[in-house]
């Protein structure tokens, strides 16, 4: 791309601004995910190349004929290193923004992200009225970042962006939010209005299903499509022992203080719509704690059958995620539930010990024929205009044009090229990702396309490429060699987690349950620890069939009602009535 | 008669760098102990958060599971002190009795080495030792048949396991002490009860015991400070939910539910709790020894 610098030698006097925001394209956890795998994911928009020239008058692309200049903050990286004669003021990415847009920000002054410095300042400066024309607010979880809008539009100090919104932003954006039912953009209504350009990202936390192929079709057990399939591949594999000496573990799962944690039953519970740790807004809208609810107990008396029949191990309660590793590395385990990304980590141990070992995932949808999962919040990030700013529009666009090129080849060539060296990779870029909830699912959908032949690979977005070539290359020539995903393991790697995981989940309709709070009101401060502690032990109890499934599940429901669960449902519907 | 300050200079900047150490490293940071009674907020520093009273006390004890956090740590605590405390002087007392001093030394070096294990290590080596497919189940099941026992996924064995395995840790390093007050005994006094024509048991009785009293004293007199002290390192490392009930002690709620949630202000308020009880039963244990056993430090 050919870079045109707009020399812009005019400050109008105007009061300018634009926003700026850093990309940390963390995804938000959701409720079935632990760390990212260190590929593979990213958060993206549509890749809209063109810029629409300005025509209309409100063009969300629309450059503006005059420079505009805008003041603004940014959170930093601890110890940004810049190329040659770059800095946070002047680097390529603000003059890509300038002759886009012809707008460039100003730094008021500068934080680091981490130890909440930035936050501390900014939160100085709302308290002296002394705020920059645009600015992002960010928080540890969304009631935080909340809670300063909300002071912020009493204090009268940040503009109404509804009608900005609606006219300038990018179709793509209008569409990325709408994707999740404008959930985004309603955390940041008050009274109807819209008061910030929050940040969201793809959710990829569906729970799959992974199987030990290689044993699967050695015992020529069909594919698993229901819950009660997978349990019979454990029982297969209890009974034939694959792994010898007895050593097999049919279904290798840990829940030593999470029930979602990497590794976890989330598979399992997710069959049966169960959300053990999420607090979610019930049919009649008031917010409920998924642990307690009936359809838990199901979910546990599957696992305490497992547990029965020796397919879940004996001291599987005594395990932490470490020791999980080392029995999925060992090549012992033959099911067990993860993110799509597993094969990243850890399930590709297992090849570096058993050549001959596949792991093949598979999504299981529940009795209502679809993909349920709890998630939480997609939004973490929000950003704002001062009021009476001239441009409420500004951040808006500033955000479509961002959106519409991160994923371009220049863009995506310079991150890895240019700022190779740089200790963060997103040290220049600033914007906040606002990806359809179903990005990772659509990629995986064209890839899959385009691995079949249904779709031309050209297409395919430039950060795609590679994983398009890995999985062509594995699906057309290697997969039936002998030892092929030890042997291949890249091509594996792509193959499992876009084609295999993520292409099925596509073919699934989903059913996100979104949590409906993720703060923390004072009486979790103090109880939540000794609660979630009663709720593992009787989760425990149930699984070990060590008493009565269901007078130990009613037990435990007053128990934690009684103990401070009551109270915290209290304060948490009130917190998100008001 | 007084010497003059200038003839004992020199002893004197022999204890400066202990006292500069004691200074810096305990003196001063004991100003810390008003987080006890603050709010800990990090950008503000300990000296600019907010007083929040006995807000942190509350914080533990207005909890269900206070009671039991209480009761398992004396419980376990009382027990490590009560063996701790008697088998070291046993063993000392049968290793004293020893013929073969080559053999005596092999042995004592072996039984004290354990005490310069890490818990940490430790607790790996139990959690296979104890583990359901683990060596002793399979020493049970292939001389007594039994089914497999999940150790540390039991309350009883649980505790077992813990008191057991600090014992035969520690105990090793307790006989030192009383090793080293059994040879300040004087062999004129074993020589005249000989002559006297005194038994083992006798000798025993009437030599070696009075012989090691003081120390037993002193010993058992440091050791009641520990009654609040249940081994966080230990547990830690080897429990897990199923074994709360049983094993869950001040520290590791402690740990849990404050300082993994960055309220750093819970632990010194629990700390600062624990010494106060500790001081208030050395004080106590103390005038009990002096006034029973005649044994006094000043």
């Amino acid at each position: 791309m050919l870079m045109v610098f707009v020399s812009a030698c005019g400050n109008n006097g105007g009061n300018n601004s634009s926003d700026n925001t850093t990309n940390e394209g963390k995804s938000n956890n959701t409720a079935a995910s632990g760390n990212n795998a260190a590929s593979a994911t990213d958060n993206a928009g549509k890749t809209d190349e063109a810029a629409a020239e300005p025509a209309v008058a409100a063009d969300p692309f629309g450059k503006y004929p005059e420079p505009i200049e805008f003041t603004t903050i940014r959170p930093t990286m601890n110890n940004p290193k810049f190329p040659e004669g770059e800095s946070y003021e002047e680097n390529v990415f603000n003059k890509f923004m300038e002759e886009k847009l012809n707008v460039k920000p100003k730094f008021v002054w500068m934080a680091p992200q981490d130890g909440d410095a930035y936050k501390k300042k900014l939160d100085l400066s709302i308290g002296g009225n002394d705020i920059p024309d645009v600015f992002q607010i960010v928080g540890k979880n969304i009631n935080e970042v909340q809670a300063t809008v909300k002071r912020l539009v009493e204090a009268d100090m940040i503009e109404d962006l509804t009608s900005a919104y609606d006219q300038y932003a990018s179709p793509a954006i209008k569409e990325a939010f709408a994707s999740a039912d404008n959930r985004g953009l309603d955390l940041y209504k008050i009274d109807g209005k819209l008061y910030g350009m929050p940040g969201q990202s793809a959710l990829e936390g569906m729970n799959f299903v992974w199987v030990r192929d290689d044993w699967r079709k050695k015992l020529n057990l069909p594919e698993p499509k229901t819950l009660e399939d997978v349990e019979a591949i454990a029982k297969a594999f209890k009974d034939s022992d694959p792994a010898g000496k007895g050593t097999t573990v049919p279904v290798a799962m840990q829940m030593q203080t999470e029930t979602d944690g990497l590794f976890g039953p989330g598979f399992i519970f997710d069959q049966f719509d169960a959300y053990p740790r999420l607090f979610y807004k019930d049919a009649s809208g008031s917010v409920v704690y998924g642990g307690i609810q009936p359809q838990i107990k199901d979910a546990l008396k599957v696992m305490a059958d497992l547990y029965k029949n020796g397919e879940i191990e004996k001291d599987f309660a005594l395990k932490d995620t470490g020791q999980l590793q080392e029995l999925l590395a060992s090549g012992r385990a033959g099911i067990v539930g993860q993110a799509w990304w597993g094969v990243w980590y850890p399930l590709f141990m297992t090849l570096q010990n058993v050549p001959d070992a596949d792991w093949k995932p598979y999504a299981i949808p529940a009795k209502n024929g679809k993909l349920n999962m709890g998630a939480t919040n997609t939004s973490n990030t929000v950003l704002v205009v001062k009021k009476g700013f001239k441009y409420p529009e500004l951040p808006i666009k500033w955000l479509n044009v961002y959106n519409a090129n991160h994923d371009t080849e220049w863009w995506v060539k310079t991150s890895q090229d240019k700022y190779k060296d740089a200790n963060e990779k997103a040290t220049i870029w600033s914007g906040i990702n606002i990806a359809r909830t179903d990005d990772i699912v659509n990629q995986a959908k064209e890839i899959v396309a385009a691995v079949n032949g249904e779709k031309d690979a050209a297409t395919l977005p430039f950060k795609n490429n590679d994983a398009f070539t890995n999985i062509k290359k594995f699906i057309d020539e290697l997969q039936s060699q002998p030892q092929a995903a030890s042997k291949n393991m890249l091509q594996w790697q792509n193959t499992r987690s876009w084609y295999d995981a993520m292409g099925s989940a596509a073919k699934l309709e989903s059913n996100v349950v979104y949590s409906a709070f993720d703060g923390t009101t004072p009486t979790m401060e103090k109880k939540l620890t000794a609660l979630n502690e009663l709720q593992m032990k009787a989760y425990h109890k149930i699984i070990m069939g060590k008493s009565d499934a269901d007078k130990e599940f009613d037990a435990f429901v007053s128990d934690w009602k009684a103990q401070g669960g009551d109270e915290i449902l209290k304060e948490v519907n009130e917190a998100v009535t008001k | 008669m007084r010497r003059k300050w200038s003839e004992q200079i020199h002893f004197n900047l022999m204890l400066l760098p202990g006292m500069l150490l004691i200074l810096i490293f305990t003196i001063w940071p004991m100003g810390g102990i008003v987080l006890a009674f603050k709010h800990f907020i990090p950008t503000k520093g300990i000296w600019h958060s907010p007083w929040t009273g006995w807000e942190n006390y509350s914080f533990v004890f207005d909890t269900p599971v206070a009671l039991r956090v209480f009761k398992n740590t004396v419980v376990i605590a009382m027990m490590k002190i009560a063996f701790g405390f008697l088998i070291p002087i046993v063993f000392a007392l049968m290793l004293h009795e020893l013929r073969f001093q080559w053999f005596k030394r092999v042995v004592q070096t072996i039984v004290y080495l354990p005490h310069f294990l890490s818990w940490v290590l430790l607790a790996g080596i139990l959690r296979d030792l104890f583990a359901v497919d683990g060596i002793i189940n399979q020493l049970l099941h292939s001389m007594f048949g039994t089914e497999q026992i999940m150790f540390l996924g039991d309350n009883f064995w649980f505790r077992t396991i813990v008191v057991g395995s600090d014992i035969w840790k520690e105990f090793g390093f307790g006989t030192i002490i009383y090793l080293a007050a059994l040879t300040g005994i004087n062999p004129s006094l074993y020589e005249a009860a000989d002559i006297d024509g005194a038994t083992r048991m006798q000798k025993l009785k009437y030599v070696t015991l009075p012989g090691i009293a003081t120390t037993i004293v002193l010993v058992g007199t440091l050791s009641l400070q520990n009654v609040l002290n249940a081994g966080f390192d230990q547990i830690f490392n080897l429990y897990n939910t199923l074994v709360y009930d049983s094993s869950d002690i001040i520290d590791t709620y402690v740990f849990r539910s404050g300082i993994e949630e960055g309220h750093y202000e819970i632990g010194t308020a629990i700390g600062l709790m624990k010494s106060a009880v500790s001081f208030v039963l050395i004080i106590f244990s103390y005038s009990l020894a002096s006034r029973f056993a005649n044994y006094r430090i000043f």
